[in-house]
This record gives C-alpha cells, structure tokens and sequence, in this order.
C-alpha cells in the first residue's frame, strides 16, 4: 500500500519535472541562459585543464608579451606584465562562482529562516523586531556597507565575501516574509495548526515548500547579482587581492591603459557581463516557469 | 487629515529606520576587529602618538558615551573631525556634494525623459519592431552595471570618436563661473558664463548617462507592462465607448494608474544610482561625495566614512518617503490602507 503511493509519487515528480522543462525549453532565450551559464560553470570547475596558461593566472611575468592584442595565441591579448588575459579570466569565473556560493550558501538559509518566522507571526513582537532589523539594513544599498565593512576589515576574499552575506540575507528575509504572511491565513496552514503540527513542521514541512518557486527564481538572479558585487568590490581594490584573478581588478587595471591595451578592459568586463545576463536570463525563464503554476 | 496621518506616520516610520542604521554604521565602524586609531595612522606610528590621536578623537570612551557624543554631535548638525585631514566632517561633505547633486540630478531627468519616453512608446507600439528594440535595448540596460558601461561609453566617444573628454569637471582654461549654489550648470546659467556650461555638460554627459541605463530599462519596462496591464480596464473601455480618442484616453485616463509601479521603483532606483555614483565618480574624475567616499575608505578615514554611509542613508530616506508620498497621491487606495481598517 505504502510501497505503491510512494511509487504514485515518484512517477508525479518526474512528471511535473518533465512539465516543468517543457515550459522552461520554451522560450529559447531561457535556454541560452541556461546554456551560457552551463559553460561558465565548466570554466570555473575545469579551469586549469581549460585554460591555455594556467600559471598565468598567479604571479607571473613574461615581458616578452606585454600588451599583446589579441590573436589566436592569446584569444583576449595580454596585460601589462604579459599574462594571458583569456586564462586569467576563466581564473577569474572559478573565484567568482566561489563567491557565489559561500555568500548564498549562507546568506539565503538565514534570511529564509528570519522570513519566515517573521511572517508566521505577522503583528506580533517576533515579527516587529526581526522586520524592523532588515529594514535597517535595506536602508542602504548593500553596496555601500559593503563597501564600509571591507573598508573596515583588511581588504581580501574572505572578508569581501562576509560582507556580501552580511549585506544579502534581508533581501532574502524581505521576500519570504511577504510570501509567508500571505501563506499563513491558507486553510492548509490552519488545518495543520488545528490538527496539533508543531510550528516547526508547519515552517518548514509547509509553508517553506510554497516558497520554492519565489526563491529559486531569486537565488539564480542573486547568483548574478553578487558576483558583479564581488567584482565591483575587487574594481576598488577592495575585493580578490592581486595577483589572483579578480574580474573587477582586472577591469580596473586595464582601465589604467585606456584606450591603447582595450582588450585588457572589453573582455573581462564582457565576462562579468555575460554572467549577469546569463542569470537574468534563467531568472525570467523560472519566473514564468512557476508564474504560470500559481495561477 | 488621512493625507497628514499617512505623511506624519511615514516619516515617523524614517526616522525610526535611521535611528537604527546610525546604531548599525557606528558600531560597525567602532566594534569590527581592528583599532579605528591604528588603521587611521599606520602601523608603523609610535605608540604614544597613537594613544594622543585617540584622547584627541575620543576612542578611550566607553562605546555607549562615544556614541551618545556622536548622536548628540549629529542632531546638532556636527559630523565629528576626519581622522586623516582633522577638519570638521561636515565642511568636506558640504564642498563636495553638490557636485554629486548635480550629476544624480543630470541622471534622474534624463532617465525620467527617456525612460517614461520609451516605456509609453513601447506600449503605444506593442509587439512591433519598436517593442523589441526598446525591450532589447532594456535587457541590456538591466545586465550591464553603470561602471561597465561607462568603461564602454568612455572607449567609444572619447577614444574611438573623440568628441568629448574623458574625465574632470571643466576642462583647463575655461573661467569656472562664481561659486552660488555649487551646482556648476546652475552657478553658469545663473551668472551667464555659458561657455563653462557647456564644457560642464559636455563632462558629465558620459556619468549621467551610464548612471541613468540601468534605472531607464528597469523603469521604461515597468511602465510599458503596467500600461499593457491597465489597457483592458473597464473604465477605459467605457471612456472609449463615449468617443474620447485613444489619444485622449491614453494619456488622461491610462497613464495616471499606470504610473504608479513606475514611480514607487524610483526611490529605490535613486538610491542605486547614488551608489553607482560611487563607481562612477572614481572612473570619471568628478569630485562629488562618492568619490570624497571612496577616498575615505582607501585612507581608513572611519569618522569620514561613517558620516558618509549616514548622509547618503538619509538621503534614500527622504528620497523614498517622498515617493511614498508621491505614491500614496497617484493611488488613494494605498494611501487610505491603513486608515480603512480602524
């Protein structure tokens, strides 16, 4: 009996999964992004076999090369000390997406759990004190108290990324507390409270499952997102310390060079670009994947 | 009344909000691991000069009077003295934010222009070729961040065509016009120095654009949906069943409504624009706060930045209570949401 709902069950996930791609698949920009993004992730975790130069992008000098433009040798030239700047920028995506993972990795099961409790006990003393700490810190744009932190702290990865998160949780917060506000007068909540579920389960066994779609849709725009963060911090120097390949670093270098070395500026900053655009892109295929479910 | 109630309440509400940031930015500039004294000074000060430099600043108080002295210095207009040049806070952001003024200006009235422009046209046009070039033209806007893009305006217009400079303020030999409001468009206009208004335009044309992209796209795709959405409505079906013309009922009836998601992104949209400003200002050279910011951080200037963090936290304030405001005027409905219920 058992065996055979879980069976049911099985063979419905697959199904909404497969229903799901359908919709996805549909809108062919959706899938470019997704396919952008693919390749962008394989940069980063094969980067040393992908990259022609992979001691190019530590420290290291060949003033035979300085400033070559580009060619089929050095595909995006190279940079003021000779550095392959195609290698460095496939360096720079590996430390990008680190970034990206160790802020949301934290920053979004945090601002979740806070959402949610916030908005489970909307009016209540809970509520007000959580919500009013976020809008403290969404008083500001992240960019500029991140900005402040990294100031404040010694200026390296570790602390860029601590300041991302500090500064990425109440966007998270923000958005599960207007989903789970919404959510908690449903009959399937009420009916769990009367039935005697703990609020644990009713949290995270039934309002959180709701909430999959608002926040994989904004997670994959966050991915974008804090990764131009992380660049921007690394253009002012206050992010990936030199010689490691920082995106924003490597703009802000060639910058120095204008408009002689230009491919030294185009194509990192194409690189940071494309990994925005390649979130935004599956972002909105998401949106309307579970805009359409809602309905 | 209800309009007082609404207007008193929200910026009670400000208020409230910035109490708690000044606490957040001031504990975040005193408690973060790392003596503020010795970042200020360098490691290689003795010590002795670094003990006077914090009796002189303050920094051997408990936290609760530093900041109690610090509060109490804001409410009276006082920012405190900047560690690395010892002038009063207030003066330095004082010579330096009308410039900043001046461009997030510039930006905002050239993205309410050509935002609004192509948002209305768009709609206008639907699902022609000037839909897809506006929508194309907005996802780009949306993906490109203003420094990028200035990079790139910088590359075309003053290297590949070099038509206009690449960073300052004026350029060498003009006669800057007298100094009245700080704004030099302003101060130019006003005493007839059109020479220098022009050579100021042509400076910061580049800034205000790229600071004005991404608030363009977003804006100009919000109006478009929005006017799409409130296209079928039936009290402009019934005004076009009275023979007002489309013309008519587009820009009298339609537009009002359908503003209002376009307006409420405004506030924050002047609040990334301040900060992109940051970015912006560092690439083009123009002497404005972001870049008095940006300064502050290289030197570890706490007090400078903290009263930098805080200028620009009561900016978005007020900037966002007004378009609440603004909001709240275009939509009776929001305004009236909380006295409805009583």
């Amino acid at each position: 009996m058992e065996r055979e709902s879980n069976v049911h069950f099985s063979v419905r996930i697959a199904d909404t999964s497969r229903r799901y791609w359908y919709r996805y698949s549909s809108n062919p920009m959706s899938v470019l992004g997704l396919v952008l993004f693919l390749i962008i992730i394989m940069c980063a975790l094969f980067a040393p076999l992908l990259a022609p130069y992979p001691k190019h992008a530590e420290a290291f000098v060949d003033v035979t090369n300085i400033n070559q433009p580009p060619s089929l040798k050095h595909l995006f030239g190279t940079d003021k000390i000779g550095r392959d700047i195609f290698s460095r920028v496939i360096f720079g995506y590996r430390f990008s997406l680190m970034i990206a993972i160790m802020v949301l990795g934290i920053s979004v099961p945090f601002g979740v759990v806070v959402g949610l409790i916030a908005g489970y006990y909307k009016g209540r003393w809970i509520d007000i004190l959580l919500m009013r700490i976020t809008d403290v810190f969404l008083a500001v744009p992240p960019l500029l108290l991140a900005l402040m932190i990294t100031a404040v702290l010694e200026p390296n990865i570790m602390n860029a990324m601590l300041a991302i998160t500090v500064m990425w949780w109440p966007l998270h917060a923000r958005l599960l507390y207007g989903v789970t506000s919404s959510l908690s007068d449903e009959y399937f909540v009420i009916s769990a409270q009367v039935s005697g579920s703990s609020t644990i389960h009713i949290l995270f066994k039934e309002i959180l499952p709701n909430c999959i779609g608002p926040i994989l849709t904004k997670v994959t725009l966050d991915v974008g997102w804090v990764i131009l963060l992380g660049a921007t911090l690394s253009f002012v120097g206050l992010g990936i310390q030199p010689p490691k390949p920082g995106l924003g670093s490597m703009v802000a270098d060639g910058a120095k060079f204008l408009p002689g070395v230009w491919w030294a500026v185009v194509f990192p900053a194409f690189a940071i670009v494309l990994v925005v655009l390649s979130c935004n892109l599956i972002g909105d295929g998401l949106h309307d994947v579970f805009a359409v479910e809602e309905v | 009344m209800g309009v007082l109630f609404f207007i008193a309440k929200r910026t009670l509400y400000s208020l409230a909000v910035l109490f708690g940031l000044s606490l957040l930015v001031f504990f975040m500039a005193r408690v973060m691991p790392g003596d503020p004294a010795r970042l200020a000074l360098g490691q290689r000060t003795p010590e002795e000069v670094v003990e006077r430099f914090r009796n002189e600043m303050h920094l051997n108080d408990p936290l609760f009077l530093q900041y109690y002295h610090w509060l109490k210095g804001l409410l009276h207009g006082d920012l405190g003295v900047s560690f690395v040049t010892r002038r009063p806070i207030l003066d330095e952001i004082k010579a330096v934010l009308p410039a900043t003024m001046e461009l997030i200006l510039f930006a905002l009235f050239i993205n309410v222009v050509v935002g609004q422009t192509m948002g209305i046209t768009a709609a206008w046009h639907r699902n022609t070729w000037i839909d897809n070039v506006a929508r194309g033209f907005s996802y780009i806007g949306v993906v490109i961040p203003s420094f990028i893009f200035l990079l790139f305006l910088i590359l075309i217009f003053c290297y590949l065509f070099p038509i206009l400079p690449t960073t300052g303020r004026l350029s060498y030999g003009v006669t800057p016009p007298p100094v009245l409001t700080g704004m030099m468009t302003v101060d130019s206009l006003l005493t007839g120095h059109f020479e220098a208004l022009l050579d100021t335009l042509k400076h910061m044309i580049l800034p205000a654009v790229a600071l004005a992209v991404p608030s363009i796209a977003q804006g100009s795709r919000i109006t478009r949906a929005s006017m799409i959405d409130f296209r079928q409505s039936d009290w402009l079906a019934f005004e076009r069943a009275n023979g007002i013309p489309e013309r008519i009922v587009m820009f009298k009836y339609l537009l009002r409504p359908a503003l209002v998601p376009t307006v409420s992104v405004l506030g924050p949209g002047f609040a990334y624009m301040v900060v992109n400003g940051f970015l912006v200002e560092l690439i083009s050279g123009w002497p404005g706060l972001a870049r008095y910011g940006m300064t502050s951080i290289l030197e570890k200037d706490l007090n400078a930045l903290t009263a930098v963090v805080l200028t620009l936290g009561v900016f978005f304030a007020v900037m966002n209570t007004i378009v609440d405001i603004i909001v709240g005027w275009l939509n009776p409905n929001i305004r009236l949401a909380g006295t409805r219920r009583k």
